[in-house]
């Protein structure tokens, strides 16, 4: 177990990285500002266990096979999330709302199969990662062939409106489009749909390790691309 | 770039998390190059996650799924039959 000095040492390295966030540059090293990150995390943590409750409810009735009422509860404590999740993957309001339904459409089919590696939502977002994923594979296959016909350029966002935080968020979206798909399952999966590295790992086969250091590497690639496209 | 810059590169996603081992604290106060790249990763990961504030869930999510599920109530006890996904004409 870590001892209080490294834990306050923890804390002042996150107290830094938010510090250099806020633009000040300067270390956190203030008692308070250590008690404010402190009691933050005690919030966290308290959203968390009513997260973990959700999540246990709908695994028991996935188990016992109650397909119906996993469903209905999960689409309607999920739906939002994963909704947002298809977004990031597909690029498109509409084809995102159809791949959610489509996900709790084939949850709902495949229920009989859940066997509880991960959380629920894990799995739930397993699947919609999926079903993004042979809609991405089919829209490659239907622009290869649009391809032959039109030639067209596409053009990322201006950088230099990148202040703006609507732009910025397209210039985001843009960027995360321009990634090999597994890049942009990680980081959404990570940043997004904020789910754990434990839960990355189960998802995609890998060990926890491997997660974080994908992650980091897909983050660094999104980067290239923005300053690229800058 | 240094031995110690490229370990920060490699573990830029504990640093976000703010759990960088403590081998490399000294080299991140000591290298602004370091300190810039974690910044800098570390307003990107939130702007991953603000690129979803796009996104408008439909009212009607919930009840448009229940009302696909199946009609009947009937709970499934094998998988739906995979449809073909050959894009073939």
């Amino acid at each position: 177990m870590a001892s209080r000095i490294e834990l306050k040492s923890r804390w002042c390295v996150f107290g830094t990285i938010m510090g250099l966030m806020r633009g000040k540059g300067a270390r956190v090293e203030d008692d308070v500002e250590v008690e404010d990150l402190r009691a933050s995390s005690l919030a966290i943590s308290g959203t968390r266990v009513a997260a973990d409750a959700r999540d246990t409810r709908i695994a028991a009735r996935l188990l016992a096979r109650d397909a119906h009422g996993a469903i209905a509860l999960a689409a309607h404590e999920y739906g939002p999330a994963i909704g947002r999740l298809c977004f990031l993957l597909l690029g498109s309001q509409s084809e995102a709302d159809e791949a959610a339904q489509e996900t709790l459409i084939a949850a709902y089919h495949s229920a009989h199969a859940y066997r509880a590696e991960g959380t629920a939502r894990a799995w739930f977002f397993g699947i919609a990662r999926r079903i993004c994923g042979q809609r991405v594979s089919a829209r490659l296959r239907q622009s290869r062939r649009l391809a032959m016909l039109l030639d067209d350029h596409l053009h990322g966002p201006d950088a230099s409106v990148l202040h703006d935080h609507a732009e910025r968020d397209a210039a985001v979206r843009v960027a995360l489009e321009s990634l090999p798909p597994s890049d942009r399952e990680l980081l959404v999966l990570r940043y997004d749909a904020d789910q754990s590295f434990r839960d990355i790992a189960t998802t995609l086969g890998i060990d926890e390790a491997a997660a974080r250091k994908r992650v980091g590497r897909a983050l660094m690639r999104l980067r290239q691309q923005l300053t690229r496209a800058s | 770039m240094r031995e110690a810059c490229l370990e920060v590169t490699d573990l830029v996603a504990e640093a976000i998390d703010g759990v960088l081992p403590a081998r490399l604290e000294a080299h991140i106060d000591a290298c602004a190059d370091c300190r810039e790249l974690l910044r800098e990763a570390t307003r990107l990961s939130d702007a991953i996650h603000d690129a979803g504030d796009g996104y408008q869930h439909a009212h009607d999510f919930e009840a448009r799924v229940l009302a696909a599920l199946d009609p009947d109530g009937v709970e499934p006890t094998r998988p739906m039959r995979r449809r073909s996904a050959d894009f073939s004409p």
